[in-house]
Protein backbone atom coordinates (compact mmCIF):
# COMPACT_ATOMS: atom_id res chain seq x y z
CA UNK A 1 0.00 0.00 0.00
CA UNK A 2 1.83 3.42 -1.29
CA UNK A 3 -0.74 5.08 0.81
CA UNK A 4 1.28 3.90 3.93
CA UNK A 5 4.45 5.67 3.03
CA UNK A 6 2.52 8.87 3.19
CA UNK A 7 0.82 8.58 6.98
CA UNK A 8 3.49 10.52 8.23
CA UNK A 9 2.16 13.85 6.31
CA UNK A 10 -1.74 12.89 6.96
CA UNK A 11 -0.92 12.78 10.71
CA UNK A 12 0.90 15.65 10.47
CA UNK A 13 -1.93 17.45 8.17
CA UNK A 14 -4.55 16.34 10.39
CA UNK A 15 -2.84 17.47 13.89
CA UNK A 16 -2.89 20.99 12.24
CA UNK A 17 -6.44 20.59 11.47
CA UNK A 18 -7.32 20.03 14.68
CA UNK A 19 -5.23 23.07 16.33
CA UNK A 20 -6.93 25.45 13.60
CA UNK A 21 -9.92 23.95 14.53
CA UNK A 22 -9.96 24.62 18.41
CA UNK A 23 -8.70 28.35 18.37
CA UNK A 24 -10.98 29.12 15.53
CA UNK A 25 -13.95 27.58 17.53
CA UNK A 26 -12.71 29.84 20.93
CA UNK A 27 -12.29 32.44 18.73
CA UNK A 28 -16.22 32.04 17.60
CA UNK A 29 -17.09 31.42 21.09
CA UNK A 30 -16.25 35.06 22.73
CA UNK A 31 -16.93 36.91 19.12
CA UNK A 32 -20.30 35.08 19.13
CA UNK A 33 -20.91 35.79 22.60
CA UNK A 34 -19.96 39.58 22.38
CA UNK A 35 -22.12 39.94 19.48
CA UNK A 36 -25.13 38.39 21.61
CA UNK A 37 -24.83 40.75 24.33
CA UNK A 38 -24.28 43.37 21.98
CA UNK A 39 -27.53 42.58 19.86
CA UNK A 40 -29.32 42.81 23.24
CA UNK A 41 -27.31 46.33 24.24
CA UNK A 42 -29.30 49.21 25.26
CA UNK A 43 -26.41 51.35 22.98
CA UNK A 44 -27.38 51.43 20.01
CA UNK A 45 -24.17 51.92 18.62
CA UNK A 46 -23.33 48.38 20.16
CA UNK A 47 -26.47 46.90 18.48
CA UNK A 48 -25.50 48.53 15.12
CA UNK A 49 -21.57 47.37 14.89
CA UNK A 50 -22.95 43.64 16.33
CA UNK A 51 -25.92 43.61 13.91
CA UNK A 52 -23.32 44.69 10.72
CA UNK A 53 -21.29 42.01 11.96
CA UNK A 54 -23.81 39.28 11.86
CA UNK A 55 -25.64 40.16 8.04
CA UNK A 56 -22.28 41.12 6.28
CA UNK A 57 -20.76 37.53 7.66
CA UNK A 58 -23.87 35.46 7.09
CA UNK A 59 -24.52 36.79 3.40
CA UNK A 60 -21.18 36.54 1.90
CA UNK A 61 -18.86 33.55 1.42
CA UNK A 62 -16.98 31.65 3.37
CA UNK A 63 -14.29 31.34 1.06
CA UNK A 64 -14.27 34.89 -0.04
CA UNK A 65 -14.21 35.64 4.22
CA UNK A 66 -10.67 33.45 3.67
CA UNK A 67 -9.26 35.28 1.25
CA UNK A 68 -9.73 38.71 2.75
CA UNK A 69 -8.24 37.68 5.81
CA UNK A 70 -4.89 36.52 3.48
CA UNK A 71 -4.37 38.60 1.19
CA UNK A 72 -6.82 41.79 1.35
CA UNK A 73 -5.61 42.56 5.65
CA UNK A 74 -2.08 42.77 4.40
CA UNK A 75 -3.64 46.08 2.65
CA UNK A 76 -4.48 47.00 6.18
CA UNK A 77 -1.21 46.42 7.64
CA UNK A 78 -2.40 43.44 9.22
CA UNK A 79 -0.06 40.62 8.02
CA UNK A 80 -1.34 37.15 8.70
CA UNK A 81 0.13 33.69 7.75
CA UNK A 82 -1.95 31.55 5.82
CA UNK A 83 -2.26 29.76 9.40
CA UNK A 84 -2.93 32.57 11.13
CA UNK A 85 -5.40 34.15 8.69
CA UNK A 86 -7.57 30.26 8.57
CA UNK A 87 -8.20 30.57 12.10
CA UNK A 88 -9.14 34.47 12.19
CA UNK A 89 -11.20 34.06 9.19
CA UNK A 90 -13.19 30.34 10.21
CA UNK A 91 -13.25 32.08 13.79
CA UNK A 92 -15.09 35.12 12.49
CA UNK A 93 -17.25 33.48 10.45
CA UNK A 94 -18.79 30.93 12.96
CA UNK A 95 -18.53 33.40 15.38
CA UNK A 96 -21.44 35.39 13.35
CA UNK A 97 -23.31 32.01 13.27
CA UNK A 98 -22.92 31.34 17.11
CA UNK A 99 -24.07 34.71 17.96
CA UNK A 100 -27.87 33.78 16.62
CA UNK A 101 -27.59 30.50 18.90
CA UNK A 102 -26.38 32.31 21.86
CA UNK A 103 -28.98 35.23 21.43
CA UNK A 104 -31.49 32.68 20.95
CA UNK A 105 -30.17 30.89 24.13
CA UNK A 106 -30.51 33.95 26.03
CA UNK A 107 -34.37 34.28 24.83
CA UNK A 108 -34.89 30.94 25.82
CA UNK A 109 -34.20 31.93 29.75
CA UNK A 110 -37.34 32.60 31.50
CA UNK A 111 -38.44 35.81 32.24
CA UNK A 112 -39.18 34.76 35.46
CA UNK A 113 -35.69 34.07 36.31
CA UNK A 114 -34.27 37.23 35.97
CA UNK A 115 -36.88 39.05 38.45
CA UNK A 116 -36.29 36.35 41.44
CA UNK A 117 -33.02 37.47 40.59
CA UNK A 118 -33.46 41.12 40.59
CA UNK A 119 -35.92 41.14 43.46
CA UNK A 120 -33.39 39.33 45.96
CA UNK A 121 -30.93 42.61 45.09
CA UNK A 122 -28.53 41.68 41.91
CA UNK A 123 -27.10 43.47 39.78
CA UNK A 124 -27.72 42.98 35.94
CA UNK A 125 -24.12 42.31 35.51
CA UNK A 126 -24.65 39.56 38.40
CA UNK A 127 -28.01 38.55 36.74
CA UNK A 128 -26.29 38.07 33.43
CA UNK A 129 -23.28 35.61 34.68
CA UNK A 130 -24.93 33.81 37.20
CA UNK A 131 -28.28 33.30 36.51
CA UNK A 132 -29.27 33.82 32.41
CA UNK A 133 -25.72 33.02 31.31
CA UNK A 134 -25.17 29.15 32.34
CA UNK A 135 -28.93 28.44 31.28
CA UNK A 136 -28.64 30.14 27.84
CA UNK A 137 -25.15 28.23 27.59
CA UNK A 138 -27.24 24.75 28.44
CA UNK A 139 -30.01 25.25 26.31
CA UNK A 140 -27.52 25.49 23.31
CA UNK A 141 -24.83 23.68 24.10
CA UNK A 142 -25.88 20.75 21.34
CA UNK A 143 -26.09 23.66 18.83
CA UNK A 144 -22.25 25.26 19.44
CA UNK A 145 -20.86 21.69 19.83
CA UNK A 146 -22.50 20.93 16.07
CA UNK A 147 -20.29 24.05 15.29
CA UNK A 148 -17.09 22.69 16.18
CA UNK A 149 -18.05 20.20 13.65
CA UNK A 150 -18.36 22.31 11.27
CA UNK A 151 -15.56 24.35 12.03
CA UNK A 152 -13.60 21.01 11.56
CA UNK A 153 -14.86 20.56 7.99
CA UNK A 154 -14.13 24.42 6.88
CA UNK A 155 -10.78 23.88 7.60
CA UNK A 156 -10.73 22.12 4.13
CA UNK A 157 -11.61 25.40 2.72
CA UNK A 158 -7.82 26.68 3.80
CA UNK A 159 -6.34 24.20 1.19
CA UNK A 160 -7.40 27.66 -1.36
CA UNK A 161 -4.77 29.38 0.51
CA UNK A 162 -2.16 26.28 0.41
CA UNK A 163 -2.45 25.55 3.95
CA UNK A 164 -1.57 22.31 4.46
CA UNK A 165 -4.47 20.82 6.13
CA UNK A 166 -5.22 17.08 5.32
CA UNK A 167 -7.77 17.67 2.10
CA UNK A 168 -5.35 19.59 0.26
CA UNK A 169 -2.37 16.93 1.51
CA UNK A 170 -4.91 14.46 0.29
CA UNK A 171 -4.88 16.18 -3.40
CA UNK A 172 -0.77 16.78 -3.09
CA UNK A 173 -0.31 13.12 -2.79
CA UNK A 174 -3.23 12.26 -5.26
CA UNK A 175 -1.87 14.19 -7.79
CA UNK A 176 2.30 12.95 -7.40
CA UNK A 177 1.53 8.98 -7.09
CA UNK A 178 -2.23 9.14 -8.40
CA UNK A 179 -3.75 6.47 -5.92
CA UNK A 180 -6.64 8.52 -5.57
CA UNK A 181 -8.88 5.80 -3.91
CA UNK A 182 -6.60 4.74 -0.42
CA UNK A 183 -5.85 8.47 0.02
CA UNK A 184 -9.01 9.62 -0.20
CA UNK A 185 -10.32 6.46 2.05
CA UNK A 186 -7.68 7.23 4.62
CA UNK A 187 -8.74 10.85 4.88
CA UNK A 188 -12.35 10.65 5.22
CA UNK A 189 -11.25 7.85 8.09
CA UNK A 190 -8.97 10.52 9.97
CA UNK A 191 -11.72 13.15 9.50
CA UNK A 192 -14.41 10.75 10.91
CA UNK A 193 -11.94 10.06 13.58
CA UNK A 194 -11.58 13.70 14.09
CA UNK A 195 -14.98 14.97 14.46
CA UNK A 196 -16.06 11.85 16.71
CA UNK A 197 -13.04 12.90 19.36
CA UNK A 198 -14.13 16.28 19.17
CA UNK A 199 -17.84 15.08 19.85
CA UNK A 200 -17.05 12.74 22.73
CA UNK A 201 -14.60 15.85 23.99
CA UNK A 202 -17.50 17.82 24.07
CA UNK A 203 -19.88 15.53 25.50
CA UNK A 204 -17.77 15.27 28.40
CA UNK A 205 -17.31 18.92 28.81
CA UNK A 206 -20.88 19.14 28.40
CA UNK A 207 -21.24 16.25 31.70
CA UNK A 208 -18.52 18.06 33.94
CA UNK A 209 -19.53 21.80 33.15
CA UNK A 210 -23.25 21.63 33.24
CA UNK A 211 -25.10 20.87 36.11
CA UNK A 212 -27.42 19.05 36.74
CA UNK A 213 -25.14 16.62 34.59
CA UNK A 214 -26.13 17.22 30.24
CA UNK A 215 -26.01 14.33 28.49
CA UNK A 216 -25.66 14.89 24.68
CA UNK A 217 -27.62 12.85 21.92
CA UNK A 218 -25.04 10.02 21.11
CA UNK A 219 -25.26 9.40 17.01
CA UNK A 220 -23.14 11.03 14.14
CA UNK A 221 -23.00 14.56 12.99
CA UNK A 222 -26.29 14.06 11.10
CA UNK A 223 -28.07 13.09 13.74
CA UNK A 224 -27.08 16.27 15.78
CA UNK A 225 -27.74 18.64 12.93
CA UNK A 226 -31.51 17.27 13.03
CA UNK A 227 -30.91 17.96 16.56
CA UNK A 228 -29.86 21.57 16.15
CA UNK A 229 -32.66 22.25 13.91
CA UNK A 230 -35.33 21.51 16.06
CA UNK A 231 -33.94 23.71 18.61
CA UNK A 232 -33.47 26.71 16.18
CA UNK A 233 -37.19 26.08 15.31
CA UNK A 234 -37.77 26.17 19.66
CA UNK A 235 -35.71 29.10 19.66
CA UNK A 236 -37.95 30.76 16.95
CA UNK A 237 -41.27 29.56 19.11
CA UNK A 238 -39.95 31.16 22.58
CA UNK A 239 -39.18 34.62 20.67
CA UNK B 1 -51.07 45.22 64.79
CA UNK B 2 -49.23 48.31 65.29
CA UNK B 3 -50.67 51.77 65.13
CA UNK B 4 -46.99 52.95 63.52
CA UNK B 5 -47.25 54.02 60.17
CA UNK B 6 -48.10 51.82 57.49
CA UNK B 7 -45.30 49.97 56.35
CA UNK B 8 -47.35 49.61 52.73
CA UNK B 9 -49.18 52.40 51.49
CA UNK B 10 -50.98 52.51 47.89
CA UNK B 11 -53.16 56.02 47.04
CA UNK B 12 -54.77 55.70 43.56
CA UNK B 13 -52.49 52.96 41.71
CA UNK B 14 -53.29 52.73 38.27
CA UNK B 15 -52.25 50.58 35.71
CA UNK B 16 -53.00 49.63 31.69
CA UNK B 17 -51.55 47.53 29.46
CA UNK B 18 -51.64 48.67 26.30
CA UNK B 19 -55.52 49.62 26.00
CA UNK B 20 -56.11 47.33 28.81
CA UNK B 21 -56.70 49.25 32.38
CA UNK B 22 -55.85 46.42 35.14
CA UNK B 23 -55.81 48.48 37.39
CA UNK B 24 -58.37 51.38 38.08
CA UNK B 25 -57.50 53.37 41.65
CA UNK B 26 -56.13 51.01 44.37
CA UNK B 27 -55.81 52.15 47.55
CA UNK B 28 -54.21 50.19 50.13
CA UNK B 29 -52.19 50.08 53.69
CA UNK B 30 -50.43 47.42 54.76
CA UNK B 31 -49.60 47.74 58.37
CA UNK B 32 -45.66 45.89 60.02
CA UNK B 33 -46.51 42.28 60.99
CA UNK B 34 -49.98 42.39 59.09
CA UNK B 35 -51.02 39.64 57.01
CA UNK B 36 -53.23 40.92 54.37
CA UNK B 37 -54.60 38.06 52.07
CA UNK B 38 -55.60 38.98 48.50
CA UNK B 39 -58.65 37.13 46.72
CA UNK B 40 -60.41 37.89 43.66
CA UNK B 41 -61.02 36.47 40.51
CA UNK B 42 -58.81 35.53 37.68
CA UNK B 43 -57.95 38.78 35.48
CA UNK B 44 -59.11 40.89 38.77
CA UNK B 45 -55.82 42.31 39.04
CA UNK B 46 -54.02 40.88 41.67
CA UNK B 47 -50.77 39.71 39.93
CA UNK B 48 -50.04 43.30 38.99
CA UNK B 49 -50.69 44.88 42.29
CA UNK B 50 -48.02 42.41 44.00
CA UNK B 51 -45.24 43.32 41.48
CA UNK B 52 -46.22 46.72 41.33
CA UNK B 53 -45.66 46.57 45.35
CA UNK B 54 -41.92 44.35 44.76
CA UNK B 55 -41.02 46.79 42.42
CA UNK B 56 -41.22 44.44 39.50
CA UNK B 57 -43.59 46.53 37.60
CA UNK B 58 -44.30 50.56 37.90
CA UNK B 59 -47.66 52.61 37.83
CA UNK B 60 -48.95 54.06 35.49
CA UNK B 61 -50.24 56.96 38.37
CA UNK B 62 -50.47 57.31 41.92
CA UNK B 63 -48.07 56.63 45.02
CA UNK B 64 -46.84 53.49 46.08
CA UNK B 65 -44.26 53.79 49.20
CA UNK B 66 -43.17 49.68 50.46
CA UNK B 67 -40.66 49.89 53.38
CA UNK B 68 -40.43 53.81 53.19
CA UNK B 69 -39.16 53.80 49.12
CA UNK B 70 -41.21 56.02 46.85
CA UNK B 71 -41.94 53.18 44.09
CA UNK B 72 -43.49 55.42 42.11
CA UNK B 73 -40.08 57.15 42.03
CA UNK B 74 -38.27 55.50 39.03
CA UNK B 75 -34.63 56.55 39.97
CA UNK B 76 -35.58 55.71 43.80
CA UNK B 77 -37.80 52.44 43.30
CA UNK B 78 -34.38 50.10 43.12
CA UNK B 79 -33.53 50.86 46.74
CA UNK B 80 -36.60 48.52 47.86
CA UNK B 81 -34.81 45.39 45.69
CA UNK B 82 -33.08 42.69 48.28
CA UNK B 83 -35.89 44.31 51.43
CA UNK B 84 -39.26 42.02 50.03
CA UNK B 85 -38.93 38.92 49.12
CA UNK B 86 -41.25 37.36 46.74
CA UNK B 87 -42.58 33.70 46.23
CA UNK B 88 -43.91 32.99 42.80
CA UNK B 89 -46.62 30.21 41.56
CA UNK B 90 -44.30 28.60 39.28
CA UNK B 91 -41.19 28.54 41.71
CA UNK B 92 -38.68 30.36 39.66
CA UNK B 93 -35.70 28.37 41.56
CA UNK B 94 -32.55 28.64 39.61
CA UNK B 95 -32.10 25.24 38.02
CA UNK B 96 -28.61 24.96 37.49
CA UNK B 97 -28.22 25.41 41.62
CA UNK B 98 -28.56 22.90 44.22
CA UNK B 99 -31.13 24.03 46.92
CA UNK B 100 -28.20 25.62 48.61
CA UNK B 101 -26.80 27.61 46.10
CA UNK B 102 -30.15 28.95 45.28
CA UNK B 103 -30.38 30.41 48.87
CA UNK B 104 -26.61 31.59 48.64
CA UNK B 105 -26.49 33.29 45.75
CA UNK B 106 -28.07 36.91 46.98
CA UNK B 107 -25.87 36.31 50.32
CA UNK B 108 -22.54 35.81 47.90
CA UNK B 109 -23.51 38.44 45.29
CA UNK B 110 -25.51 41.21 46.84
CA UNK B 111 -24.78 40.35 50.75
CA UNK B 112 -21.04 39.83 50.09
CA UNK B 113 -20.91 37.36 52.91
CA UNK B 114 -17.67 34.95 52.79
CA UNK B 115 -18.63 31.69 51.04
CA UNK B 116 -18.54 29.74 54.67
CA UNK B 117 -20.76 32.26 56.25
CA UNK B 118 -23.25 32.43 53.53
CA UNK B 119 -23.19 28.70 53.39
CA UNK B 120 -24.10 28.49 57.68
CA UNK B 121 -26.51 30.73 57.33
CA UNK B 122 -28.40 29.22 53.89
CA UNK B 123 -28.44 26.15 56.03
CA UNK B 124 -29.93 27.72 58.53
CA UNK B 125 -32.71 29.17 56.65
CA UNK B 126 -33.29 25.60 54.86
CA UNK B 127 -33.65 23.96 58.40
CA UNK B 128 -36.07 26.17 58.94
CA UNK B 129 -38.29 25.17 55.82
CA UNK B 130 -37.36 21.53 56.91
CA UNK B 131 -34.99 21.04 53.77
CA UNK B 132 -31.35 21.24 55.50
CA UNK B 133 -31.03 17.47 54.22
CA UNK B 134 -32.00 18.61 50.53
CA UNK B 135 -29.38 21.41 50.43
CA UNK B 136 -27.24 19.18 47.47
CA UNK B 137 -30.43 18.33 45.54
CA UNK B 138 -31.20 20.14 42.40
CA UNK B 139 -34.75 21.63 41.85
CA UNK B 140 -35.29 19.09 39.34
CA UNK B 141 -34.57 16.61 42.17
CA UNK B 142 -36.98 18.12 44.33
CA UNK B 143 -41.19 17.57 44.72
CA UNK B 144 -43.30 20.44 43.63
CA UNK B 145 -44.19 21.47 47.46
CA UNK B 146 -39.85 21.00 48.70
CA UNK B 147 -38.96 23.31 45.41
CA UNK B 148 -41.28 25.83 46.71
CA UNK B 149 -40.06 25.86 50.49
CA UNK B 150 -36.57 26.29 48.91
CA UNK B 151 -38.21 29.08 47.33
CA UNK B 152 -39.18 30.60 50.34
CA UNK B 153 -36.18 30.25 51.97
CA UNK B 154 -33.83 32.06 48.99
CA UNK B 155 -36.33 34.87 49.79
CA UNK B 156 -36.35 34.59 53.51
CA UNK B 157 -32.44 34.38 53.77
CA UNK B 158 -31.74 38.05 52.52
CA UNK B 159 -33.69 38.95 55.73
CA UNK B 160 -36.73 40.90 53.59
CA UNK B 161 -38.94 42.92 55.84
CA UNK B 162 -42.14 42.00 53.81
CA UNK B 163 -42.92 38.69 51.84
CA UNK B 164 -45.55 38.55 48.78
CA UNK B 165 -46.91 35.12 47.82
CA UNK B 166 -48.34 35.21 44.11
CA UNK B 167 -50.20 32.19 44.42
CA UNK B 168 -47.40 29.89 46.07
CA UNK B 169 -49.70 26.75 46.40
CA UNK B 170 -50.87 26.80 42.84
CA UNK B 171 -49.30 24.87 40.97
CA UNK B 172 -48.77 22.14 43.90
CA UNK B 173 -50.72 18.56 43.79
CA UNK B 174 -52.90 18.72 46.40
CA UNK B 175 -51.41 16.37 48.97
CA UNK B 176 -48.08 18.92 48.78
CA UNK B 177 -50.24 22.28 49.32
CA UNK B 178 -50.30 21.77 53.30
CA UNK B 179 -46.50 21.59 53.81
CA UNK B 180 -46.40 24.94 51.98
CA UNK B 181 -49.11 26.53 53.68
CA UNK B 182 -47.34 25.60 57.11
CA UNK B 183 -44.44 27.33 56.38
CA UNK B 184 -46.17 30.19 55.38
CA UNK B 185 -48.34 29.96 58.36
CA UNK B 186 -45.45 29.51 60.86
CA UNK B 187 -43.93 32.79 59.21
CA UNK B 188 -46.86 35.05 60.21
CA UNK B 189 -46.91 33.81 63.67
CA UNK B 190 -43.14 34.91 63.82
CA UNK B 191 -44.39 38.31 62.91
CA UNK B 192 -43.66 38.79 59.15
CA UNK B 193 -45.22 41.00 57.08
CA UNK B 194 -47.13 39.12 53.94
CA UNK B 195 -49.29 39.88 51.51
CA UNK B 196 -50.54 37.04 49.64
CA UNK B 197 -52.64 36.42 46.29
CA UNK B 198 -54.04 32.51 47.56
CA UNK B 199 -57.32 30.42 46.21
CA UNK B 200 -56.82 28.35 49.65
CA UNK B 201 -59.80 29.78 51.88
CA UNK B 202 -58.77 28.07 54.72
CA UNK B 203 -55.21 29.61 55.00
CA UNK B 204 -57.09 33.02 54.31
CA UNK B 205 -59.21 32.50 57.15
CA UNK B 206 -57.15 30.84 59.47
CA UNK B 207 -54.12 33.18 59.36
CA UNK B 208 -55.34 36.38 57.66
CA UNK B 209 -55.48 39.83 59.46
CA UNK B 210 -57.74 40.52 56.86
CA UNK B 211 -58.97 39.72 53.66
CA UNK B 212 -59.21 42.00 50.21
CA UNK B 213 -61.21 41.35 47.40
CA UNK B 214 -60.57 42.15 43.95
CA UNK B 215 -62.63 42.71 40.86
CA UNK B 216 -61.87 44.09 37.74
CA UNK B 217 -59.46 46.23 39.01
CA UNK B 218 -60.58 47.53 42.01
CA UNK B 219 -60.71 46.72 45.68
CA UNK B 220 -64.46 45.78 46.24
CA UNK B 221 -64.18 45.26 49.67
CA UNK B 222 -61.56 44.08 52.33
CA UNK B 223 -62.38 43.39 56.32
CA UNK B 224 -61.36 40.90 58.38
CA UNK B 225 -61.99 37.14 57.48
CA UNK B 226 -64.98 36.50 59.98
CA UNK B 227 -66.41 39.22 58.28
CA UNK B 228 -65.61 39.04 54.68
CA UNK B 229 -66.23 35.40 54.76
CA UNK B 230 -69.23 35.24 56.37
CA UNK B 231 -71.17 38.45 56.25
CA UNK B 232 -69.81 39.21 52.67
CA UNK B 233 -71.88 42.69 51.63
CA UNK B 234 -70.76 43.04 48.26
CA UNK B 235 -72.59 41.15 45.72
CA UNK B 236 -69.62 40.30 43.80
CA UNK B 237 -68.01 39.01 47.10
CA UNK B 238 -71.00 36.91 47.61
CA UNK B 239 -71.29 35.29 44.15
CA UNK B 240 -66.88 34.81 44.09
CA UNK B 241 -67.28 33.44 47.32
CA UNK B 242 -70.00 30.42 46.18
CA UNK B 243 -68.23 29.80 43.11
CA UNK B 244 -65.22 28.96 44.78
CA UNK B 245 -66.22 27.67 48.29
CA UNK B 246 -68.53 25.24 46.56
CA UNK B 247 -65.54 22.99 44.91
N1 LIG C 1 -47.35 42.03 31.06
C1 LIG C 1 -48.65 42.08 30.68
N2 LIG C 1 -48.98 42.44 29.42
C2 LIG C 1 -50.26 42.52 29.03
N3 LIG C 1 -51.31 42.22 29.81
C3 LIG C 1 -51.06 41.84 31.08
C4 LIG C 1 -49.71 41.73 31.57
N4 LIG C 1 -49.77 41.33 32.85
C5 LIG C 1 -51.08 41.18 33.14
N5 LIG C 1 -51.86 41.49 32.08
C6 LIG C 1 -53.33 41.46 32.06
O1 LIG C 1 -53.80 42.19 33.15
C7 LIG C 1 -54.95 41.59 33.71
C8 LIG C 1 -54.74 41.35 35.18
O2 LIG C 1 -53.69 40.44 35.33
P1 LIG C 1 -53.22 39.87 36.72
O3 LIG C 1 -52.16 38.89 36.42
O4 LIG C 1 -52.88 40.99 37.64
O5 LIG C 1 -54.53 39.14 37.25
P2 LIG C 1 -54.69 38.14 38.45
O6 LIG C 1 -55.78 38.66 39.29
O7 LIG C 1 -53.40 37.87 39.08
O8 LIG C 1 -55.21 36.83 37.71
P3 LIG C 1 -54.87 35.28 37.99
O9 LIG C 1 -55.73 34.84 39.12
O10 LIG C 1 -55.24 34.63 36.70
O11 LIG C 1 -53.42 35.19 38.28
C9 LIG C 1 -55.20 40.31 32.93
O12 LIG C 1 -56.22 40.57 32.00
C10 LIG C 1 -53.89 40.07 32.23
O13 LIG C 1 -54.11 39.45 30.98
MG1 LIG D 1 -52.08 36.24 39.17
Amino acid sequence: MAVLGYLGDISEAALLVLKITVLAFLLAVVLGLAAAVGRNSRFRILRFGAGVYVEVIRNTPVLLQIFVAYFALPNLGLNLNAFEAGVLALGVNVGAYLAEVFRAGISSVPKGQVEAAAILGLRSLDISIFVVFPQALRNVYPAVVNYLVQILLGTSLLSAIALPELTGTATTINSRTLIFLPVFTVTVLVYLLLSNVLAALAGIIGRVAFKPALVLPRGSVLSRMRLLKVNAVRGEVNK
Amino acid sequence: MSNLEPIIKLAGVTKSFGAVQVLKGIDLHVSEGEVLVVIGASGSGKSTVLRIMSGLETADSGQVWVNSVPLHDPRRAREIRGHVGMVFQQFNLFPHLTALGNVTLALLKVRKLSAEVAKKKALAVLDRVGLAEKAGNYPSQLSGGQQQRVAIARALAVEPTIMFFDEATSALDPELVGEVTSVMRSLADEGMTMVVVTHEMSFARKTADRVVFMDQGIIAEQGPPEQLFVRPQNDRTKQFLQRVLEV
